[in-house]
């Protein structure tokens, strides 16, 4: 048994070997070193050089702003919308089934083609999708603006994006959790005379807590992955205003050869993502305990 | 009465909801049927979300402006690849982990567990290094083999696999077939939801993949779709209708899919939610 | 054609269950064993084990004189029907039947032969084509049946095969097991925890409790002669009353036990088997069937009961009472005869008694038919 076991087991546990845990126990080593692709300097270890380095980088500084930003806003605003849009959608009338339809289009468009879509909607000038749109809805108080090179609206375009593409993807999954929550917990709550908005409030809410835990770490997480967007929308910029720490990486890692600048940054990027983690495990587990 | 009304009401708020996400779409759709120039003048219109002239000129443009078959075929094959193998060698370690004893089997899933929260974007750098060492650039291999064990699809299947009556597997076993035919001929079969679940997670995360081929690629020759929209949209001249014309067929074979499996996608996307 | 033998089998799960101990048994070619108990006494996991589905922790299996401990089930020519049947929800019932032929590589003519004359015998000409799902509860019983069949294995390993079947239907392919097991004489070990199905079925039966055999024989002797209190409770429906008990000597020289406040005598024949009881922990056990009205032809003693409750079945009624003024005191007794005496007696009487519960009811013993057993729970003689 114990062979087949290995045989069966083993291409999965090889791969995940070469392509996963090498090159993360790698990240860990090359963030020590001074490696540039091509250079003719020898390899060293240089201690916290690198890190030391990426933490007096503006743009590097700027990134984990931006990043924490993005995190800050897109977090709340698309776990809310999922949340409204299936507790819309979560009933039974006709026609629902198209709509969560359309809602959930945008999840499976690739984030490139999504970018170049929405960088003509954020086209400048009064002709510009969005400007038009504004303007109408501001009943002409709206100044056209060009979205994507204004130091300060060009993030929110980027979150905007984002959070059109995305919200399907947390829509389904907190739908699924609704639907796992038992009828009979919504009757036994009626019987007992609460209202809609407290059967809200006790019982869906309640129930749904490990699913908007998860709903919420992997926006998260997402929030601190953000490259696609940036490389083809904004290329970081301007100033700085867009860039984020996986930009950064690569920048450095690709553009600038620097792999073990690039290394320190994923470094950190994965502290990140421990972090966001392990406290989702923290609020999970704590919610079992007092159940 | 009251029900009647509050019924109108979500109606009325889920079509409006409706018209600002499909926007973008029509936007695209309607965009690949126009001249060039009429995309960017009546972007500030209604008339942008619908086609008024249906021309397939910009379809056309699209195949002697760029290599699209190219990049077309490229995507499909890595794509491909990934999910096919992807399928069998995740299921196999799934199924070793689910149902088979053998000794190290606890610790190596506690492993897998704790590789799950590792994105690609942590590790892309290093292991950029790492195949730029081993001579993988610039070609297929590079952009398939690192993606074809997958710690979440494998804990999809663990979780699928522990979910089927033992009796299944057993009642094989007494009617004489051994282990890798009772997982052939009895498990798979029967595991057809998570076979879907994963195929399509894989399939929408290959499809959609920039980053890596970004990295790890140069010529246009193994790029996929994501790199060939990306370098069509920096192309001069602009010309919105072909931009358009690209993402369309770029977007369509995914569309299509997901149009004729939807419950499968649904189920899939919802499947990653289970976890934890 | 196959025997089967049990030598001296133990089982300990990973987590130190002991769910077998010490189990000895031989099974005779073309034979139907049945293993029956109370649930969690260890029947299916004996059932495992034969078939190579869980390892022996101790002991040697043998089938044919071979011993197969080491052997993967797929090496053992075994089959069985699972309790919940097992069917491959994917495959029609046409390739359920087929799929161990095929594991056998038998050629294509040989398999539709071979399907084609076990679903006649089972009745699902009609249904080859279904898939499992499309079919009612008897018909899945049948298939996993056939499906067992169509190998012609050595073995049959039947786990509990009836119990997710309606009363009626339990009945009718209860028949039809013993029926076909005849016919095919294949040695066959069967589980059940319901007795009825055991006496009905088995040429001899093997009772478990708690991972030990406590005896095997045929039905009647099992119900004759039960070799403990266990057996005398477990074999019967309703099973053995059995209460504590104290010898006396009686003025002729007899002996005579306690019967609450009531002397009952014995029989000589059974006053010299007990003898050597004098003054020892004794238990006292009569079938429900020896208990009747007082005029009926052989009482030997009346006693004056009061009726608990009664279960009228129309031709006969169960008529539970209390153990005459010792109810209380077995009821909170936490001494270890506790699980050997009946809480309730109970007696099988023809047609419905005119008392109801709570009322008295005189009623006639046929001492002849008493049974005792030691401190240790054997039968005496
Ligand atoms: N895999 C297992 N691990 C631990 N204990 C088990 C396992 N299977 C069965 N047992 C225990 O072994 C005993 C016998 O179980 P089983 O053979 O299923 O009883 P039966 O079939 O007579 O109802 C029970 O106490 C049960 O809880
Ligand atoms: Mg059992």
């Amino acid at each position: 048994m114990t062979r087949a076991a290995w045989l069966f087991a083993a291409p999965a546990l090889l791969g995940l070997l070469l392509f996963v845990a090498l090159p993360f126990v790698l990240a860990f080593v090359l963030a020590f070193t001074n490696l540039r692709l091509g250079s003719p300097l020898p390899l060293e270890f240089v201690g916290l050089e690198q890190f030391r380095r990426i933490f007096s980088d503006p743009a590097f500084l700027r990134a984990l702003l931006n990043n924490a930003v993005f995190a800050l806003v897109v977090v709340p605003v698309q776990t809310l919308l999922a949340l409204g849009l299936a507790l819309l959608l979560n009933r039974r009338l006709k026609g629902l089934a198209l709509f969560r339809t359309l809602f959930f289009m945008p999840v499976v468009f690739p984030l490139s083609l999504v970018s170049v879509v929405w960088v003509l909607i954020f086209a400048p000038g009064a002709n510009g999708m969005m400007n038009a749109f504004l303007e109408t809805v501001t009943l002409g108080a709206w100044q056209p603006r060009d979205f994507l090179h204004d130091p300060v609206l060009a993030l929110p375009a980027i979150m905007l994006t984002s959070v059109w593409q995305g919200v399907g993807f947390q829509m389904v999954i907190i739908l699924a959790g609704l639907q796992a929550i038992p009828g009979e917990l919504y009757e036994a709550a009626a019987i007992d005379g609460a209202s809609r908005w407290r059967r809200f409030w006790h019982v869906t809410l309640p129930q749904l807590r490990n699913t908007l835990i998860f709903v919420v770490l992997v926006t998260t997480i997402l929030a601190f992955r953000l490259f696609d967007q940036v490389q083809i929308m904004t290329q970081g910029g301007p100033r700085n205003a867009t860039t984020t720490a996986m930009y950064e990486a690569v920048q450095a890692a690709f553009a600038r050869q620097q792999v073990a600048k690039g290394a320190a940054i994923t470094v950190v990027l994965f502290l990140i993502v421990l972090l966001v983690t392990v406290l989702q495990r923290r609020l999970v587990r704590q919610e079992r305990e007092i159940a | 009465m009251k029900r009647w009304r509050i019924n109108g009401a979500i109606y009325l708020g889920l079509m409006v909801l409706a018209l600002v996400f499909i926007a973008p779409i029509l936007l695209m759709v309607a965009g690949s049927l126009k001249p060039d120039a009429r995309v960017l003048i009546e972007a500030g219109s209604w008339r942008a979300l619908l086609p008024d002239s249906v021309s397939l000129q910009n379809y056309g443009d699209v195949f002697s402006r760029v290599d699209f078959t190219s990049y077309l075929l490229n995507s499909l094959w890595i794509t491909g690849c990934v999910v096919v193998l992807g399928l069998i060698v995740n299921a196999m370690a799934g199924y070793a982990f689910a149902r088979m004893q053998w000794r190290g089997r606890d610790l190596l899933f506690g492993l897998v567990l704790m590789i799950l929260i590792i994105p690609l974007e942590a590790i892309a750098v290093p292991l950029f290094y790492q195949v730029t060492l081993w001579g993988w650039r610039d070609t297929y291999v590079v952009q398939i083999v690192p993606f074809i064990a997958n710690a979440f699809s494998i804990y999809l299947f663990h979780t699928y696999f522990l979910g089927l009556p033992r009796e299944l597997e057993e009642a094989a076993r007494i009617d004489g077939a051994g282990v890798l035919r009772t997982f052939v001929s009895i498990i798979v079969p029967n595991a057809r939801p998570a076979f879907a679940s994963v195929a399509i997670l894989t399939f929408l995360t290959q499809w959609g993949a920039f980053l890596w081929p970004l990295m790890v690629t140069s010529g246009e020759a193994v790029r996929p779709l994501p790199l060939g929209i990306a370098a069509f949209y920096t192309l001069p001249p602009l010309q919105w209708g072909d931009i358009f014309a690209f993402g369309v067929m770029m977007v369509a074979p995914v569309l299509l899919l997901f149009l004729v499996f939807q419950k499968w996608f649904v189920r899939g996307v919802a499947a990653t939610g289970v976890k934890g | 054609m196959s025997t089967v033998s049990f030598k001296n089998i133990s089982k300990i799960f990973d987590d130190g269950t002991l769910a077998v101990t010490a189990f000895d048994l031989d099974i005779a070619d073309g034979e139907l064993m049945v293993l029956v108990g109370p649930s969690g006494c260890g029947k299916t996991t004996l059932l495992r084990m034969l078939a190579g589905l869980e390892t022996v922790s101790s002991g040697e299996l043998l089938i044919d004189g071979r011993v197969v401990n080491p052997l993967p089930p797929q090496q053992r020519d075994i089959a069985m029907v699972f309790q919940n049947y097992a069917l491959y929800p994917h495959m029609t019932v046409r390739r359920n039947l087929e799929f161990p032929l095929r594991m056998m590589k038998l050629g294509k003519d040989e398999r539709r032969q071979r399907v084609s004359e076990v679903a006649g015998l089972l009745g699902l000409t009609a249904l080859l084509e279904r898939k499992p799902r499309e079919l009612s509860g008897g018909q899945r019983q049948r298939v996993a049946m056939g499906r067992a069949i169509v190998r012609e294995p050595k073995v049959f390993l039947m786990d509990e095969p009836l119990s997710n079947l309606d009363a009626r239907l339990r009945l009718q392919i209860r028949g039809e097991i013993a029926a076909l097991q005849r016919r095919m004489r294949t040695t066959t070990l069967y589980v059940t925890h319901d007795q009825v199905e055991a006496m009905t079925l088995g040429d001899r039966v093997a009772v478990i409790d708690q991972g030990r055999l406590q005896q095997v024989d045929e039905p009647q002797n099992l119900y004759a002669h039960p070799a403990n209190i266990f057996v005398a409770r477990f074999i019967g429906s309703p099973g053995m009353n059995i209460f504590r008990t104290e010898l006396h000597p009686t003025e002729d020289r007899g002996l005579a036990i306690d019967w609450g406040r009531q002397r009952l005598p014995l029989h000589a024949g059974q006053a010299h088997a007990l003898r050597k009881y004098l003054g020892k922990t004794l238990y006292a056990g009569l079938r429900p069937e020896a208990i009747h009205y007082p005029d009926a032809p052989d009482v030997e003693a009346t006693i004056v009961v009061k009726i608990e409750s009664i279960e009228a079945l129309g031709h006969e009624s169960l008529l539970y009472f209390g153990y005459e003024g010792r109810m209380e005191e077995t009821r909170g007794d936490l001494s270890p005869d506790n699980n050997m005496v009946s809480p309730l007696m109970v007696a099988r009487l023809a047609g419905t008694p005119d008392a109801g519960a709570g009322e008295s009811l005189r009623l006639g013993l046929a001492l002849k038919q008493l049974y005792f057993f030691d401190a240790e729970g054997s039968a005496i003689c």
